[in-house]
């Protein structure tokens, strides 16, 4: 779940057609600049914590917030992750522990003020993630002992209550969707957290403050669903995958924010006046293919290689149609259980059936999907989890599939000019184009 | 020492994951039976199924249950301390809704490993789901009859001399139902202590003593400890039955110092040198790797090391030179 869209370690860049685009980008580089400033120059109190953790909590009690995913792909845009990754090897890591997670340790363990951005990760009050996979407990057990800090691990509960078409019913009927004593659990951890920032911070939550924030989240992600089902209906597509991510990650990052508000809105008016006009993202829109996993970091100009080569439009990634179902929330006056239903699931929908093939194969429906491309990190049991059988229902469903062998965030085994003509041979071997891009 | 396919077909319920209390699946009678690995079969089906970061033992089982070998067995429990364990459960109950495998009820057991109330209260919970699955009542459960095993378990481990091979099948026979064995005579003059990743079978245990020495314990989840602490048989079971599981040391969710909990193990079996073994989908011992090796070079016990192995390695070679290294 990166955000960065500067200079990266290999590949190439992307085009960005939205002006909205811009305006995120230059947001999120202002916002790493004030971060900065009340993390290292003020020692403002500061929390690390995982993607899918429960943000909401931060924002309200105005805790700085360090994710890290937006930290690891900071460093990566510093060109700094294959030396990390070597300071890794040489402490004795072993070379396929997962890296997606780690790169943040991996930066404080090499302890390098010089070099490192930020000068290195001040002492933070608190490390918190949810624990989805057998190594981010480890991960973050290690992380807070080198940062000289506390870690709050967050449970994964078991999902016994399974329903595929969870997507249709998850902004009303969230907590039969997500199961209440998972519900439940969750409400109870957070407030452990509260309690424990509250003692480790000094600052205080404000019920209030968070009603605000809850109602505002709900406004900000519809407008980024409305402009998903836009981009699933119109023909041809209007908006790359380039400019749907940023647009849709960086508000989120910040959600709930009147900036993150007005952001989705302006993308959402963006979205929509392209497709007033009929604009699309490809000269020559010719197949539509959906993209699972994490958005492949370090060569972002993959995808429009695919557009300006075949008129093969990216039309679907997770994060934008995620908005909707996994983020819209229906208050009823409970608003820490439906953060907690939006929080208790957010990793499990998106790797693990029935959840994951269930939505994934709805989607490619409602956006008229011709091919799939799924990534499939070698050294990562968590980001390959479910890619199999939802190949096998995409390819029951009649969408052709292909699984990439790459890493998101590992450059090391990813060559652009490969992987572009590997997937070109996969739509003419399916009968989508004629020759190969080679 | 055990016929595998005689106790599945005596077992009426089976297991995967070593922290699901017997208590529970063996009460009222029942026989419990991990779900075994045994079988070097292609896994052509499971692979179609299960990524490449899934553990090797989870492609046979799924190929075993793809093929009916458990279809006896009403239900299977697969615990949520393990990845590998709590994904197989998922992709299982979605092969039974394609209709693509059959075979027995899939259950997950919720244990909760964090050390907060919150945690210890969802694993409570948990064993009171489960026993309600299993229709269980709390006075059913068989406390004492698995703290027996455990005593014979205990003694066995603090009685062994050598002969790893031995006592590696026996553990190995001693989750797919009750064994009684006499131990073997003899005592080792190299005494190695064996953790990382369980392995297979026997294979590191024979390679080992090829070498000319013996594996006298094993600080992973496999050992002759791994129905974990004593259950108090006073008090309320459920509460006494969470508190020993969360007691446990060893499991990918489990927390503390793993290079201190290392060398306590090995100071603890008198062993002379540790050997470290690591298999390629391993994602949660690998990140103790390095502390592991730090507190043992600390506290001046040999290791080898070897990370990123195939399941099915052969080491003769590796511990033949260690042990050769070490002895000159």
């Amino acid at each position: 779940m990166s955000i960065e869209t500067g200079p990266k370690e290999t590949g190439q860049r992307s085009r960005k057609d939205l002006a909205c685009t811009a305006v995120a980008t230059a947001y999120q580089k202002a916002f790493g600049a004030e971060l900065k400033r009340r993390v290292v120059d003020d020692g403002e109190p500061f929390v690390v914590a995982q993607a899918d953790t429960p943000h909401e909590i931060f924002h309200a009690m105005d805790i700085a917030l360090v994710t890290n995913q937006w930290w690891s792909a900071y460093i990566s845009a510093k060109q700094l992750s294959a030396r990390y990754f070597d300071v890794m090897a040489e402490r004795g890591y072993p070379a396929n522990s997962c890296k997606y997670c780690s790169l943040g340790l991996a930066c404080t363990l090499a302890n390098d003020p010089k070099t490192a951005p930020w000068g290195g990760l001040p002492k933070p009050a608190l490390l918190v993630a949810r624990l989805t996979c057998d190594c981010i407990q480890h991960v973050f057990e290690q992380w807070a002992q080198a940062l000289g800090t506390e870690f709050f691990p967050i449970e994964a509960p078991a999902w016994e209550h399974k329903e595929g078409d969870w997507f249709r019913h998850s902004r009303t009927q969230w907590e039969r969707v997500y199961q209440p004593d998972r519900v439940q659990l969750l409400v109870d951890e957070m407030a452990d957290l509260i309690a424990v920032l509250e003692q480790r911070t000094g600052r205080r939550f404000d019920a209030a403050k968070f009603h605000h924030l809850m109602e505002r989240i709900n406004e900000q992600e519809g407008y980024i669903a409305e402009a998903a089902e836009m981009i699933g209906s119109a023909r041809p597509c209007p908006v790359s995958i380039a400019d749907q991510m940023p647009n849709t990650m960086i508000p989120q990052w910040h959600r709930g924010s009147d900036w993150a508000v007005e952001h989705a809105r302006r993308f959402r008016d963006e979205v929509a006046e392209r497709v007033k006009a009929g604009i699309g993202a490809a000269a020559n829109e010719r197949i539509r293919l959906m993209w699972i996993g994490a958005g492949v970091w370090h060569d972002p100009g993959f995808y429009q290689a695919l557009e300006d080569r075949l008129g093969a439009v990216f039309v679907w990634s997770m994060y934008m149609p995620f908005a909707g179902p996994q983020y819209i929330r229906e208050l009823d006056g409970r608003d820490m259980h439906a953060l907690a239903s939006r929080i208790c699931s957010m990793n499990e929908v998106l790797h693990l059936p029935p959840w994951m093939n269930g939505w994934m194969t709805a989607e490619a429906d409602r956006c008229g999907i011709d091919a799939a491309i799924v990534l499939v990190p070698p050294d990562n049991r968590l980001s390959q989890s479910g890619t199999r059988l939802t190949a096998q229902a995409l390819e029951q469903a009649g969408v052709p599939v292909l699984a990439l062998d790459g890493d998101m965030v590992d450059a090391k085994s990813w060559n652009h000019d490969r992987m572009v003509a590997q997937v070109a041979d996969f739509l003419a071997q399916r009968g989508l184009i004629q020759g190969t891009a080679a | 020492m055990i016929n595998l396919d005689t106790l599945l077909a005596e077992a009426d319920i089976g297991f995967v994951g070593l922290d699901i209390p017997l208590e529970v699946l063996t009460a009222n009678g029942r026989k419990a039976c991990h779900l075994p690995w045994d079988r070097e079969l292609p896994t052509q089906r499971a692979d179609t199924w299960l990524e490449s970061g899934f553990a090797p033992w989870t492609r046979r089982m799924l190929e075993d249950w793809a093929e009916r070998r458990f279809d006896r067995f009403e239900q299977v429990v697969f615990t949520r301390g393990d990845d590998n364990a709590q994904r197989l459960y998922y992709y299982i109950c979605e092969l039974q809704k394609r209709g693509e495998i059959k075979g027995p009820k899939p259950v997950i057991f919720d244990v909760a490993y964090i050390r907060r109330a919150t945690s210890a209260g969802r694993t409570r919970d948990a064993l009171t789901g489960l026993c309600a699955q299993l229709g269980v009542r709390s006075d059913d459960l068989a406390i004492a009859a698995v703290n027996a095993r455990r005593d014979v378990m205990t003694a066995w481990q603090a009685g062994r001399q050598g002969d790893g091979p031995f006592w590696e099948r026996l553990t190995r026979a001693s989750l797919f139902g009750e064994v009684v064995a006499t131990p073997p005579a003899g005592q080792t003059a190299r005494r190695i202590l064996l953790a990382g990743t369980p392995p297979p079978d026997g294979r590191l245990h024979d390679a080992v003593e090829r070498a000319g020495a013996s594996i006298i314990a094993e600080a992973h989840d496999r050992s002759l400890n791994w129905l974990g602490p004593r259950v108090a048989e006073d008090g309320d079971p459920i509460t006494a039955l969470a508190e020993a599981i969360l007691g446990r040391t060893t499991g990918a969710r489990t927390f503390g110092d793993r290079g201190e909990r290392l060398v306590a193990a090995a100071r603890a079996a008198h062993a002379d040198a540790v050997l470290l073994w690591l298999i390629e989908e391993e994602e949660s011992e690998v990140w103790h790797v390095p502390a592991q090796r730090a507190a043992l070079a600390a506290a001046g016990i040999p290791a080898l090391v070897l990370t990123r192995r195939a399941w099915l390695d052969d080491i003769t070679g590796e511990i033949t030179n260690f042990l050769t290294e070490r002895a000159a």
